[in-house]
């Protein structure tokens, strides 16, 4: 049976960290123009339903409310963003810039999966789609994670339109897609080689998509697809499209920050084109998640593309917890302001002077020895 | 003065840890006999720029340390990856501690006879995969999760088993047979996703390295069939001996 823990209550500094996160994420979503938005916690589940995939809707809470509605937990923000801009924020000028700091309540798999609550900070921008918005989307992300002060970090990107059509290009069903996509999300090329050589698929391209489960990554990747499929001219212009975008973060000096990693393909089903993950050092899962959506919005109205995405919370506080926990531990001796019980006026009136001036200040009561 | 970066690697005290480490010790990790815990530093035997510690683990938990980055990588069977459900890279496939994952029964026993059952039981370590099974073939059974299938049969516990055959021996022994073959377990290099990411040129160098080396592969397990089912006709149709033709069973 599943262990269920909800969210854990944070104290003190964790807190407090949680709080300086979220709002320096905000801070730069706000720098680039993206608007905060407020999305409802709970959805009716057949509103939201279309917009799932099989696996978030396992992961999900539903339950049936007293109209006999049947309700759902929102498991994912993206969604709920796509289905309010379509029956909501539609009438606007695109493209539309939003962002958010929200709650999702959904099963994680595996070794988190007690963990129920988290939250994302994230940002969408709807209506554009095309190689500027990519770069935009990515350039956010790196604005956040430096203005968080962390450096031993790199962008894996991915395309999932080029992954789908090596995928459908190998003719299996559906059942057996799956299966393969799994082995490369386990970078488990001997797997991939061996459903596929069952199957009777084409060597190059059981060759491409164990390219896809190596571990290599690179933009030597990306040479090897177009060798072995030179012909397949819709996989040739995603690669020349991940190239597009390699090169121009490249020339704006984050060359060292990007990296091709055509694996990296999961998550939720609705991208369909770029896919990203954020991974850093000392962090044991990714710290973000994002990619292209063209379809999703269409799913409730209008098709309009998007992309977008969203960092755990969770995990950057605690990537970043023992790091501002050694610079509490310094910062701390200058912030006391001992006040003697015999003379409490004169102690908090320099407490208070400090407190006007925004000083950091902790009060250390001291009592007299009684004679 | 820059401090080396290190990569933990969590073998498993299985039948297969002589193998791995035989393996290891080819790529150039000076590793002694891993019969204790504790974590043995190796240095840098592929000159990539970070340090190993080795370390054995109960064969269950390498997924788990692997997952939690406590351990940069690990080494695990595809049964227990399945059954633990843990998310890590699986870059390289040991040719050795491959075995059939066998639904077996005593013998004369059928997927037919155990359906017939109010409520067969199966004993397992594995109960996820018998219940993927079963759920499968739309039989309602109860899957007992035990390690050890084979005393689960013989005392009455359970009707038939789902296990990997390591040895066929015991099951001739008791005159147990393979009802199916569900799938092969196989023996991976694991590894973490995110921390893996930072660490690629090292983990390839491994992954070289071990395949460079390999340990040969044991002779493929012979698995115990119930032969007489291939002797039997079909459930409703038998000889008339006597009348030289079929009648109805």
């Amino acid at each position: 049976m599943l262990d269920i823990q909800f969210a854990t209550p944070a104290l003190d500094r964790s807190v407090s960290l949680r709080r300086q996160v979220t709002a320096q994420a905000m801070q730069v979503f706000g720098g680039w123009g993206y608007r905060e938005i407020q999305i409802p916690l709970l959805e009716r589940f057949d509103a939201l339903q279309g917009a799932l995939d099989e696996d978030q809707i396992a992961r999900s809470f539903r339950f049936v409310d007293r109209g006999g509605n049947l309700m759902v937990l929102r498991p994912d923000v993206t969604p709920a963003v796509a289905k309010t801009f379509a029956f909501q924020l539609s009438g606007l000028p695109l493209p539309l810039r939003v962002s958010y700091a929200n709650k999702v309540v959904r099963i994680e798999r595996s070794f988190s999966g007690a963990q129920v609550e988290s939250y994302q900070l994230g940002a969408e921008l709807i209506g554009r789609g095309g190689l500027v918005a990519d770069v935009e989307v990515l350039l956010v992300v790196l604005e956040v994670l430096e203005r968080l002060g962390l450096k031993m970090f790199h962008i894996n990107l991915a395309d999932h339109q080029l992954a789908r059509h090596l995928l459908k290009a190998t003719g299996a069903p559906r059942r057996i897609r799956e299966d393969v996509e799994e082995a490369i999300l386990a970078r488990d090329p001997d797997e991939v080689r061996l459903i596929l050589e069952g199957l009777g698929t084409r060597k190059p391209f059981i060759d491409s998509i164990a390219v896809l489960a190596g571990l290599e990554g690179g933009l030597q990747q990306l040479d090897w697809i177009e060798k072995a499929l030179p012909n397949e001219l819709e996989l040739l212009e995603r690669v020349q499209y991940l190239r597009d975008i390699e090169r121009t973060l490249a020339e704006l000096g984050y060359g060292k920050k990007v990296r091709i990693d055509l694996g990296e393909i999961d998550g939720p089903g609705y991208y369909t084109g770029i896919g990203f993950s954020v991974v850093s050092e000392g962090a044991s899962r990714r710290l973000a998640r994002g990619g292209r959506y063209d379809t999703l919005i269409g799913r409730f109205g209008k098709e309009t593309p998007a992309v977008g995405f969203s960092f755990s919370l969770e995990t950057l506080v605690e990537l970043l917890h023992p790091k501002v926990a050694q610079g509490g531990a310094r910062r701390r001796a200058h912030e006391v302001v001992t006040v003697r019980e015999s003379d409490a006026v004169l102690g908090f009136e320099e407490v208070l002077e400090r407190r006007r001036n925004n000083l950091p200040t902790r009060v250390i009561a001291r009592g007299e020895e009684r004679g | 003065m820059t401090q080396r970066q290190s990569l933990r690697l969590a073998l498993p005290m299985s039948a297969e840890l002589d193998a791995i480490v035989e393996q290891l010790r080819a790529c150039g990790f000076a590793l002694p006999d891993l019969d204790m815990p504790g974590l043995h530093h190796v240095g840098d035997p592929l000159g990539c720029g970070f340090d190993f510690e080795v370390f054995p683990l109960a064969p269950a938990d390498v997924g788990t340390y692997v997952e939690h980055a406590i351990s940069h990588l690990g080494v695990m069977s595809t049964d227990l990856l399945n059954e633990t459900g843990v998310e890590v890279w699986r870059p390289y496939t040991f040719a050795f501690g491959r075995y059939p994952l066998i639904l077996a029964a005593p013998k004369g026993e059928t997927f037919a006879s155990l359906s017939s059952r109010p409520l067969a039981r199966i004993a397992t370590p594995y109960p996820a995969l018998a219940r993927e099974v079963f759920s499968h073939r739309g039989m309602n059974v109860e899957v007992v999760n035990v390690s050890d299938t084979y005393t689960a049969c013989l005392l009455g516990l359970a009707d038939a088993f789902v296990d990997r055959l390591e040895d066929p021996a015991p099951m001739h022994e008791h005159d147990f047979r393979a009802i199916d073959v569900l799938g092969y377990s196989q023996l991976k290099l694991v590894v973490n996703r995110a921390l893996g990411s930072r660490r690629r040129i090292a983990i390839q160098a491994l992954v070289k390295c071990l395949q460079s080396q390999p340990v040969a592969a044991p002779p493929v397990i012979d698995i115990p069939f119930d032969d007489e089912d291939e002797q039997l006709p079909g459930p409703f149709l038998e000889w008339d001996e006597d009348s030289g033709g079929e009648i109805a069973g």
